[in-house]
């Protein structure tokens, strides 16, 4: 199966004898939802910034869909690859949301008369067809981050990075950018997503999940197994999802309960 | 420091093309000593309504009295000075109100500016006319109360982590000992356990006497930790309650777009089929927990 990205024996250091990474590896497969879970600091949005050539490695392999990340081919490798940042605010550019998802395309030069029906096209998969002509400030940030979302995918990434995209945003924010990722998973199948997160109810939609600590790989399994290290996981800071934490703690009160699903817990306490 | 607010109204830009009404009438009391969550969409004036309790805005009409002090417009303030007694109106300076009403923005950490940790927490202080002495003093206490190590102080804040660079910006503003602190959003973007930590150093403040007024959107924050709730929706109170009532009211919760906390709407299941636990007492999962035992011992 082809590879969206392959890290070997990767490390990197903003200041001298600190290290971020030392000796980091991993690999993502095309089509692929994998998230990074780690707390603030843990190094994950770093390695965001090193797939795409924002940040350089001091040695080690990045390869993304094959191609080595070498100044030869780091455009080639980006053209291929959309990043959401955290912040709403910060990846505005246009002066209306129409404007917004043009700027890639004016970029890579589509001629002037295709762009219209493709930022239609793009605005409307993310639920904003309505809102073309609106001006930035009076969209709220999951609807900033939903036209991000379309900016980008006017670009036919092969691969999309999610770097904390959603934590700025309020709840409905929140739900607003999940729902449109499981649209994204439904409509293409062989798109990758990398989102990087500390969010551990946002973890559980993906098929895999990479805990990350002191820029090491500490987990890396289906979300299910994942969450079965309660203690592991609240030692570096993350927290685990609300079933997995009653289960455990009735299970020390001595009341063990043999399911992780709400409704069967329920049966199962009040027989 | 009580605060009331008597008909409050706030319009943005008012008189030009781009008028918008933020606040409508707005009649608030809050006590001393309470821990009250705002909670409401974005751009439903939760944000203006908070700047109005530092005289950040002033009211297009209406008045917010903060323990005694007025904050009005300039022509309503200058009307009501009048009707005062030389006295009295020594006790109106909006001055007194900064100095005890603190205020930390969303994302405050954007706004560190000295060279040092140190510096940038002791500029309050020193602003508001304390030695240097003193404000380094104060400065040392608050920093130490947020938990950032003796050996940042003399670090730029901006070598700081993200969630080291927002407790040196909270220390900033509780370096002056307000006796109301409002926050807004003062957990977004913050890891779980960077949560929870933010979150008890306002508990330990709130338990100290200090009246916490805290924007937010995590319904588990409201649920454990909130005296009162405050639902705001395009510039109007819609609701005001206690933390429980909130997530018995279906209505309210659909209009907020929130799920209940977890924790809340399966101790409401194990209700609903038959367990005897008592919701109020419900506010995280250990307490849950605590409950489904209590419970159960009952049975046998």
């Amino acid at each position: 199966m082809e590879k969206a990205i392959e890290i070997t024996s990767l490390e990197f250091e903003y200041e001298k004898d600190s290290k971020v990474f030392s000796d980091l590896s991993l690999s993502i497969q095309k089509g692929e939802y994998v998230t990074l879970l780690g707390h603030n600091g843990s190094g994950k949005s770093t390695l965001a910034r090193l797939i795409i050539g924002l940040l350089e490695a001091k040695s080690g392999k990045i390869e993304v869909f094959g191609k080595e990340l070498n100044e030869e081919n780091i455009y080639a490798i980006r053209s291929n690859v959309g990043i959401i940042f955290q912040n709403p605010d910060n990846q505005f550019i246009g002066s209306t949301v129409a404007d917004d998802i043009a700027f890639g395309l004016e970029n890579h030069q589509v001629p002037h008369d295709e762009m219209d029906s493709i930022i239609k096209k793009y605005a409307s998969l993310v639920g904003m067809e309505d809102f073309l002509d609106k001006e930035p400030t009076s969209l709220s940030g999951g609807q900033k981050q939903r036209v991000a979302i379309a900016g980008v995918l006017a670009m036919h990434p092969s691969l999309i990075i999610m770097d904390e995209s959603t934590s700025m945003l309020d709840p409905r924010g929140k739900k607003e950018i999940r729902d449109v990722v499981k649209k994204l998973r439904n409509e293409n199948k062989d798109l990758t997503i990398l989102s990087i997160t500390h969010d551990v109810e946002e973890a559980f939609d993906s098929d895999r999940i990479i805990v990350i600590s002191n820029g090491k790989i500490m987990f890396n399994d289906v979300p299910n197994k994942i969450f079965e290290h309660e203690k592991e996981l609240l030692n570096i800071k993350l927290d685990i999802p609300f079933v997995y934490k009653l289960r455990n703690g009735l299970k020390t009160k001595g009341i063990d309960i043999d399911s992780l699903d709400e409704k069967e817990m329920v049966r199962l306490l009040c027989q | 420091m009580p605060i009331k607010f008597s008909h409050l109204n706030y319009v943005y830009s008012k008189d030009t093309p781009l008028e918008t009404a933020a606040l409508h009438d707005i009649n608030l009391d809050i006590i001393d000593g309470s821990f009250v969550c705002l909670v409401g969409h974005t751009g439903s004036g939760k944000s203006t309504l908070i700047q109005h309790i530092n005289a950040l805005l002033t009211p297009t009409s209406g008045s917010v009295d903060v323990n005694g002090i007025k904050v009005m417009n300039k022509k309503d303030k200058k009307g009501f000075l009048k009707s005062l007694s030389k006295e009295e109106r020594k006790h109106q300076n909006i001055k007194e109100i900064r100095k005890n009403v603190g205020l930390v923005f969303q994302f405050p950490e954007y706004q560190l500016f000295e060279e040092t940790v140190l510096k940038d927490v002791s500029f309050g202080p020193k602003n508001f006319g304390f030695s240097d002495e003193e404000a380094i003093k104060k400065a040392k206490e608050s920093l130490k109360l947020v938990g950032i190590d003796e050996s940042l102080y003399d670090k730029s804040p901006f070598e700081l982590s993200g969630g080291q660079r927002r407790r040196v910006a909270i220390a900033g503003i509780i370096s002056l000992n307000p006796d109301i602190l409002i926050l807004d959003e003062p957990t977004a973007g913050l890891d779980p356990q960077g949560s929870n930590e933010m979150m008890e150093l306002f508990n330990i403040l709130y338990k100290n006497g200090t009246t916490i007024i805290m924007v937010t959107h995590d319904m588990d924050i409201v649920i454990k930790y909130a005296t009162d709730v405050i639902v705001l929706k395009k510039g109007d109170i819609i609701l005001e309650c206690k933390p429980h009532s909130l997530f018995l009211n279906d209505e309210i919760l659909k209009e907020l777009c929130v799920e209940e906390p977890k924790p809340i709407s399966f101790a409401k299941d194990l209700i609903k089929n038959g367990m005897k636990i008592s919701l109020e007492n419900v506010k995280d999962t250990d307490t849950l927990i605590e409950e489904i035992c209590k419970a159960r011992v009952k049975y046998e």
